[in-house]
């Protein structure tokens, strides 16, 4: 059984339809009463008149039905009985209240002066934006919209405030996002809160948590906790102390008396000689729980500011009193007198909170991820790859980087010209911890200031923070920082991102999980990529070459446009993102066309191993011997050969086999033996050589040995390897000879077991 | 989700459930629109029904029950279902029928108008062949009709279910749904059982969706004596539960008739039975009324607004939707009613406010 409804008359005086002012007004009688469809009838019109300050209105009392299904979680009826009011202004929203003498106080009500009518707050965008395409149908749909949410209880977003202040309040807070959690009932709670702007509306205040209380101050703010409810307990805006005291003991608060024994606290305490001149900012903490018994699940915030100062506060609340031309706080405990609390004015406030991580990772719609990373290079890419995740909650930051920001890096840096002369890294962590006003903003950024590969006096340090990495990036477009990077002991999984020398590629690669498959190789595979890929061809020789003033692929020319590395670095941002959530190592090589088209390219990675050739280290992949087995199987029953290319890291003595050559034409070929030519060897290799900017070239020779042979080198394959050994040791480098054979084995001539 | 879906047809019936494991099962099929008349407002059934059942992705249906065989329950049946006992009323672009559910008074009694007939001949044919049938009757009283073909009729007792029971070979687990018989019942006079063969089926289906339970109470054009006996068996077996409602499909239009004995002067005074039935909704029901809108005044024909004043008393006390199937939503353009049935029970759709879709869902004036 429901009771039956009962409903409060709408404002105003009735009237007839002709008296009606406003085109909205009317049009929404109009619409109603000419399309004539189920679901809405008028019940009456009306005119509020024109008072001193405030406008005339139209009032429209419609019956309207609602969607709703039978279990619900508010008390909404099939029918509501709703009020419109028009301002002849024409200057905010409709006002629409709900007339029903039980309407639920529910989320999403506008606070006003009384508690009854509810005001339906029905619109996220301001009226300017609302009245763009204001229709009749399309409020009565929003109304019946709000009605049948509200009903189900799907109206509200998690992270929406329960009660909106309706009308425009003068006065807004911004507040830390950790900062109003709760009261600690020991210490004398004061903030300071300082004016940060004014705008023809409002006054923007914002609170300085762990800043102390300095001399000249406007403001300071107090907090007060009540306990948790399952329903809002201010059921209309306060205008005064009294009525704010009054709802508070409803929530077992009582404010004036708490308020009183904090003034007679602070005058013994004197947070500044000049406190009693300030005004006072009350925040209130309302915890809400679901059910009537168990915790509070959230706390909601509500603020107001006296509009006296503290010291008529106190005389109000018999706390202080005047002596002489002093005042003393008051001995005895305080007497409160409602009149004299009822002649305190409240402003209310709006509160704006500062971004947390989690906040921030909302709003980028993901999650916010809490590892520990590492950055090398804070150029123009790092800063903005480093930007764009720390912005999305993602990551907290070690920044690791020597250089310092010089103006031409404006052109195409995150960081301002007020940043020149700073090292990067410094500067870049700065602003992170800016972008999150939080207390314990260093574990969002920290900088290092020095170089990875000699990092001096900041070794120790460097080492901590890589032990506790779970990622490490590189954005240094540095090779030596590549290398250290890939042999370092680390045990967080490495990550690559650099752009090629054309501004128009993109390269972006994880190690796997385990760091079996580490940046080296990487690299070696976007080489393989520029070889065997079509597109990739001329990537990395670019036409621009002479700009360039480096000669690895990633001394990227300084002519390179912001826009490119806007894009680049949005990209790699949302890579390494989907990367992490893998196991596997990856690679992917993007690139963009003249109409920034972009494609890309997932690199096939296949196992990789090693064999010792004495005291050197190979390195090769199943794709290497796939290559060759095929080469071998094509000429079966004829042994075949050819060149290995790939890269000697004469630091480190490891050789890359990243691709092979089939035999020159004029190779001879025989079932016991083989020779190789040269026809055409060299413009190839030499072809190979421009394609990847030098970084792969010859390193030694390949051939197969026939159907039901072992791959062991026989007597004329060891004669073959010392040739090769005294042509490859003038330059001090080994001689590598791969010998292929039955079921894709292979050998290393000189290998050791 | 699940949906109740009943069409604007006038003083007729057409009832399409579809379970929350899509199962389809229409209680009555009565096309009564007028083709010729432009001003009918009745909504042509054939297509829409189609439309609605997935035609023609899905070309059969799982159950057609026929609670009686009436004209306003039966018409148009011959055109758009296939029927298994004439080739006439074969072909591709017809419905099957998996299990047809007829009350026995429709096979057992003789002469009546045209589409009952046929309804009869296939449900006779079905019987005879023990497929895709259910028969709604005490066993009994099909003796004679058995015995008079030379049959025997404990070879087709598994075809004809009793009152009082859930309806065998549905389950909630299968089907998303189950259905209580209510009618019809034989009733006990001193030694001898009377089998009241005026009853139509009455059945409370119990949809599950979304880990809920919704009770339908599927009412025909029972009247008030019958709903007086239908209310004592079910309370004297204790199976009250089974008369309880989220949904109610008001029994024969909204007459009186099915309310009480009398119309009453300004409104009608239910019998304690039927109020009983009543008191059985719960709170934000939905009550549907399939008939043409209810008149401002008295009239003979159904609906009586009389009774239809007793019926609101009930929706405000429940906070109910009370719908009209030929006012839903405008007794100019009547829609289709839709329940659609979850997790929070039913939910009564509401038509949405635009004029566009106004001007989009009817035709167009001729242009030059």
């Amino acid at each position: 059984m429901i009771s039956i409804p009962q409903y409060l008359p709408a404002p105003g005086k009735k009237a007839r339809r002709g008296l009606l002012i406003t085109a909205r007004a009317k049009g929404l009688v109009q619409f109603v009463e000419t399309l004539g469809q189920g679901g809405v009838k008028i019940i009456s019109v009306g005119r509020i008149a024109q008072a001193e300050s405030v406008p005339g209105a139209d009032v429209v009392e419609l019956e309207i039905q609602v969607e709703r299904p039978q279990t619900v979680v508010q008390d909404i009826r099939r029918e509501e009985r709703i009020a419109v009011v028009f301002s002849d202004l024409d200057d905010s929203y409709p006002e629409v209240l709900a007339l029903r003498t039980d309407f639920p106080s529910v989320p999403h009500l506008n606070q006003r002066d009384v508690e009854f009518p509810k005001s339906l707050c029905l619109y996220e965008q301001p009226w300017d934006h609302v009245r763009l395409d204001w229709t009749p149908s399309r409020l009565l749909g929003r109304i019946r919209f709000w009605l049948a949410k509200t009903a189900t209880g799907d109206l509200h977003a998690e992270d929406q405030p329960l009660e909106p202040l309706l009308f425009q309040s003068t006065v807004r807070l911004i507040v830390p996002p950790d900062f109003l959690q709760k009261v600690d009932e020991n210490s004398s709670d004061l903030f300071q809160v300082v004016r940060a702007s004014n705008t023809e509306t409002e006054a923007i205040l914002v609170a300085q948590s762990g800043h102390g209380v300095s001399k000249q101050t406007e403001y300071l703010g107090v907090m007060f906790e009540c306990q948790p409810q399952t329903h809002g307990i201010i059921k209309h805006s306060p205008h005064n102390l009294q009525e704010l005291d009054g709802f508070c003991r409803a929530a077992g608060l009582d404010l004036a008396l708490a308020l009183a024994a904090k003034i007679k606290r602070w005058m013994v305490e004197k947070p500044n000689p000049e406190f009693l001149k300030c005004r006072l900012l009350l925040v209130l903490l309302l915890p809400k729980r679901r059910r009537n018994s168990g915790n509070a699940e959230s706390v909601e915030q509500c603020a107001y500011l006296f509009s006296k100062s503290i010291q008529e506060v106190g005389y109000a609340l018999d706390a202080i009193q005047k002596a002489g031309s002093t005042s003393g706080y008051v001995m005895a405990a305080p007497v409160i007198n409602n009149e004299k609390i009822a002649a305190l004015p409240l402003l209310p406030v709006r509160l704006a909170y500062e971004l947390s991580r989690e906040r921030a990772a909302f709003l980028n719609n993901s999650i916010a991820d809490h590892r520990s990373i590492v950055a090398i290079g804070m150029g123009a890419l790092g800063s903005q790859i480093y930007n764009n995740l720390l912005r999305s909650g993602f990551g907290k930051w070690t920044l690791v980087d020597s250089d310092v920001f010089l103006p031409h890096n404006g052109a195409r840096h995150y960081l301002p010209a007020a940043a020149s002369g700073h090292n990067k890294a410094d500067t870049m962590a700065e602003i992170g911890r800016q972008i999150f006003r939080i207390s314990n903003g260093d574990s969002v950024a920290q900088a290092i200031n020095t170089d990875v590969l000699k990092p001096g006096s900041r070794s120790k340090e460097l080492a901590i923070r890589f032990e506790s990495a779970a990622v490490v990036c590189d954005f240094s477009a540095s090779l030596p920082v590549s290398r250290f990077l890939a042999s370092s002991s680390v045990k967080g999984r490495h990550i690559t991102a650099f752009m090629t020398p054309s501004g128009k590629g993109l390269v972006v690669g994880i190690e796997d999980s385990e760091r079996k498959i580490r940046l080296d190789w990487l690299e070696m595979l976007h080489y393989r990529s520029v070889l065997n890929e079509p597109t990739l061809g001329g990537t990395l020789a670019s036409a621009e070459e002479r700009f360039r003033y480096g000669n690895s692929c990633r001394d990227i020319s300084f002519r390179l446009a912001q826009d490119d590395c806007a894009i680049w670095s949005g990209v790699a941002s949302k890579v390494i993102k989907q990367f992490l959530e893998d196991k596997n190592a990856q690679l992917r090589i993007y690139q963009s066309d003249d109409v920034s088209q972009i494609s890309s390219i997932n690199p096939r990675i296949t196992r990789c191993f090693e064999r010792m050739v004495g005291q050197w280290t190979i390195r090769i992949d199943e794709w290497i011997i796939e290559k060759a087995a095929g080469f071998r199987t094509e000429r079966l029953p004829k042994e075949t050969g050819g060149i290995l290319l790939g890269h000697f890291d004469t630091q480190r003595k490891i050789c890359f086999i990243v691709d092979i050559l089939p035999s020159p034409p004029d190779s001879q070929e025989w079932p016991v033996c083989y020779i190789r030519g040269c026809a055409g060897l060299l413009g190839k290799v030499q072809a190979v050589e421009v394609m990847t900017l030098g970084q792969i070239s010859y390193v030694g020779e390949w051939h197969s040995h026939p159907k039901n042979v072992s791959v062991s080198p026989s007597q004329l394959d060891y004669r073959a390897f010392e040739w090769l050994e005294s042509k490859m040791g003038t330059e001090t480098l080994p001689a590598i000879m791969m010998i292929v054979g039955d079921k894709q084995k292979v050998h290393f001539v000189g290998q050791r077991k | 989700m699940a949906k109740i879906t009943f069409y604007p047809l006038g003083n007729a019936d057409c009832c399409l459930i579809e379970t929350d494991k899509s199962k389809l099962f229409a209680f009555d099929y009565a096309d009564m629109h007028n083709p010729q008349d432009s001003e009918d407002k009745r909504m042509p059934l054939k297509e829409n029904f189609k439309k609605d059942m997935g035609w023609p992705n899905r070309k059969n249906i799982d159950v057609l029950a026929i609670t009686h065989g009436d004209d306003d329950h039966v018409s148009g049946i011959r055109e758009l279902f296939w029927l298994d006992h004439a080739l006439k009323y074969q072909g591709d672009e017809r419905i099957k029928i998996n299990e047809l559910w007829v009350p026995a008074a429709l096979i057992v009694e003789e002469g009546s108008e045209d589409c009952t007939r046929v309804i009869r001949e296939e449900a006779k044919h079905r019987l005879l062949a023990k497929k895709g049938i259910k028969v709604f009757s005490r066993p009994e009283h099909l003796r004679s009709w058995f015995s008079e073909r030379e049959l025997r009729m404990e070879d087709y007792q598994h075809l004809i279910v009793d009152a009082g029971r859930l309806v065998p070979d549905v389950s909630m687990d299968v089907d998303g749904v189950e259905f209580f018989v209510h009618s019809p019942f034989a009733e006990r006079d001193g030694d001898t059982v009377l089998d009241r063969n005026e009853n139509c089926l009455v059945m409370q289906a119990v949809l599950r969706s979304g880990g809920r339970d919704t009770r339908f109470l599927i009412t025909a054009d029972s009247v008030a004596d019958n709903w007086q006996r239908m209310v004592k068996i079910t309370r004297l077996h204790s199976n009250e539960a089974r008369l309880a409602w989220d949904v109610l499909k008001l029994p024969h239009h909204c007459s009186y008739l099915s309310m009480s004995h009398e119309k009453g002067e300004y409104i009608t005074t239910p019998t304690v039975e039927f109020k009983w039935m009543l008191e059985q909704g719960a709170d934000r029901a939905v009550m549907v009324s399939s008939s043409w809108p209810i008149p401002s005044e008295t009239e003979d024909q159904p609906p009586h607004v009389e009774t239809h004043r007793r019926y609101k008393e009930t929706a405000d006390t429940l906070d109910a939707d009370l719908v009209t199937t030929m006012s839903n939503p405008t007794k100019t353009k009547p829609e289709r009613t839709v329940i659609s049935v979850d997790g929070n029970g039913p939910t009564f759709q509401k038509a949405i406010f635009s004029a566009t879709v106004g001007l989009i869902t009817s035709k167009s004036p001729r242009v030059g």
